[in-house]
C-alpha cells in the first residue's frame, strides 16, 4: 500500500455514520505511540529545564556563585527558589497539559498522529476538555492496577483500556490498517 | 533507486547460495540471504547504515592511527606540571588519566571476571557432578546436550548470515560513499552541495524516506497488534 493510499484514507473525524467503518487501534500501536509520546516529553522537558539554566546564568540569577558576604545573596537566593519552583511546577503541567491538549484540538498526540491513531468519542465526537481530563486520570488509574488497565486492550472486544471505558472514547486507526496478518508488505512510495 | 545503484545490483533468488561480494572489484555485486527481486528501501538503508558504520569506523580507526604515528614521529615532549595548578585543573586531569587507564582497567576487570566464572562454573560442576551423572539425569541431559547441539547450530547460522550481511553492507557502503579517495569525496559533495536542485532533491528525498518509515511503523504496528490480541485471547481459552 502506498504511502499515499494511507493518507488518503484518513478519517479527520469520522461522524457516527461512518463508525461502522473505523477500525480500533489495538495494543502494540496505541503502546509504540505512547513510547513516542513519552520520548517528546522527556526531550522538551530536558531542553526547557537546560533553557531555564542558560537564561538564569545568562542572568546572573545563581546564587551559589556569589560570596557569602554578598549582600545581594539572600535577595538573589529566594528569587532563583521562586523562578525555579515556577518552572517544576510548568515542566508538571506540560506533561498533562501535553495530553490533554493534543487530544481537544488535534484528536491526538504527536506520538498518536505517527503511528496514525485517533482519540475519540464512542459516537464519533471529537472529545470536550472535561473527558479529555477525566481521560488522562484513567490512565493513573490503569497504571496503578499493575498497568491491568492499559493491558485490557488485548482482552476487550472494542480496544478499550480503562480509561477508555471511564472517559466513554475509542482509539481508532486513521488509515486503512491491514486486515489480516497476510496483507500486503508496508508501503511503497514508487 | 537511491544512493545510486541499479536494481539489477539486487536481483537475487531467495534461495540462491550466500556468495560474499567481489570486495576488490570496482563495482561490487549486492548479494544475500536477505537480496530479494523487489528490494525495500528500508532494508537497503539499514544495509548501508550498518555497513557504513562498520567502514567508517574502521577508516576513522585508521585515520586516528596515522594522525597517531604523525604526532609520534615529531618526538617525545616532556611535560611540566604547573605552579599555579588548581584544583580543579587536578580533577580533570584525574579524571583524563582514569579514561586513558581504562582500556587497561576493564581488560583486566574482564579477563577477572572470566576467571571467576570460569573458576565458579568447573567448581559447580564438580560438586554437582553426583547428581548430573546419575542414571534418572541421563534423558534429561541428553535432551540438554541435543538442545544445546541445535542452539550451537542456530548461533553458526546466525554468524554465517552475519558475515555475508556484513560483507554485503560494507560495499554497499563503499559503493554509496564512490570507494574513492576522502578529499575527492569532500570535493564531489561540496560541489554537489551548492546544487540548488539536489539540495531540493534530497529534500523531497529525505520527506519520502520519513513518510515511508511512518507508513512501515504503521503496518507493522497495526499487524502486531493483531498477533498478539491473537496470543493473549488463546492464553485465555486454554485456561
Amino acid at each position: 500500500m502506498a504511502i499515499n493510499d494511507i493518507q488518503a484514507a484518513a478519517v479527520p473525524h469520522p461522524s457516527a455514520r461512518d463508525l461502522a467503518q473505523v477500525q480500533e487501534a489495538g495494543f502494540v500501536s496505541r503502546l509504540t505511540a505512547f513510547v513516542l509520546d513519552i520520548v517528546i516529553v522527556t526531550m522538551g522537558s530536558i531542553v526547557f529545564a537546560a533553557l531555564q539554566f542558560v537564561i538564569l546564568n545568562f542572568f546572573g540569577f545563581s546564587a551559589r556563585d556569589l560570596r557569602l558576604d554578598a549582600p545581594t545573596r539572600p535577595t538573589l537566593a529566594v528569587l532563583e527558589l521562586i523562578i525555579v519552583a515556577l518552572s517544576g511546577l510548568a515542566v508538571l503541567l506540560f506533561v498533562p497539559a501535553y495530553f490533554v491538549v493534543a487530544w481537544v484540538l488535534v484528536g491526538a498526540t504527536p506520538g498518536k498522529r505517527i503511528l496514525g491513531l485517533k482519540v475519540i468519542r464512542t459516537g464519533g465526537q471529537r472529545l470536550s476538555w472535561w473527558r479529555a481530563i477525566v481521560r488522562l486520570v484513567g490512565y493513573w488509574i490503569s497504571a496503578v492496577a499493575l498497568f491491568l488497565g492499559f493491558l485490557w486492550v488485548l482482552v476487550d472486544t472494542r480496544r478499550q483500556g480503562w480509561h477508555d471505558k471511564l472517559a466513554d472514547t475509542i482509539v481508532v486507526y486513521t488509515w486503512q490498517a491491514p486486515e489480516s496478518e497476510h496483507a500486503q508488505h508496508g508501503p511503497r512510495t514508487e | 533507486m537511491a544512493i545510486g545503484m541499479d536494481d539489477d545490483d539486487f536481483v537475487a533468488d531467495e534461495n540462491e547460495a550466500i556468495q560474499p561480494p567481489a570486495l576488490n572489484s570496482g563495482k561490487a555485486r549486492i548479494e544475500g540471504p536477505r537480496a530479494r527481486s523487489e528490494p525495500y528501501a528500508l532494508d537497503i538503508l539499514a544495509s548501508l547504515l550498518m555497513g557504513g558504520a562498520t567502514e567508517g569506523g574502521e577508516r576513522l580507526g585508521q585515520r586516528l592511527k596515522r594522525w597517531q604515528a604523525t604526532t609520534a614521529s615529531r618526538g617525545s615532549q616532556v611535560y611540566s606540571e604547573s605552579p599555579d595548578e588548581s584544583q580543579g585543573e587536578r580533577l580533570r586531569y584525574a579524571v583524563i588519566g582514569l579514561l586513558s587507564h581504562a582500556p587497561d582497567l576493564a581488560q583486566g576487570a574482564l579477563s577477572t571476571a572470566v576467571d571467576a566464572a570460569d573458576s565458579a562454573y568447573s567448581r559447580c560442576s564438580r560438586w554437582l557432578s553426583p547428581v548430573t551423572q546419575s542414571r534418572p539425569m541421563q534423558p534429561i541431559l541428553r535432551r540438554y546436550n541435543s538442545l544445546a547441539a541445535h542452539g550451537a547450530t542456530i548461533v553458526e547460522r546466525w554468524i554465517d548470515t552475519g558475515r555475508a550481511e556484513e560483507q554485503r553492507s560494507r560495499a554497499l557502503a563503499r559503493e554509496a560513499a564512490f570507494d574513492g579517495e576522502d578529499e575527492l569525496i569532500e570535493h564531489v559533495v561540496g560541489k554537489l552541495a551548492q546544487e540548488p536542485a539536489l539540495r531540493d532533491l534530497v529534500a523531497q528525498q529525505g520527506v519520502g524516506m520519513a513518510s515511508e518509515l511512518m507508513g512501515a511503523l504503521r503496518v507493522l504496528t497495526a499487524r502486531a497488534d493483531k498477533r498478539w490480541e491473537r496470543r493473549v485471547r488463546a492464553l485465555f481459552r486454554r485456561h
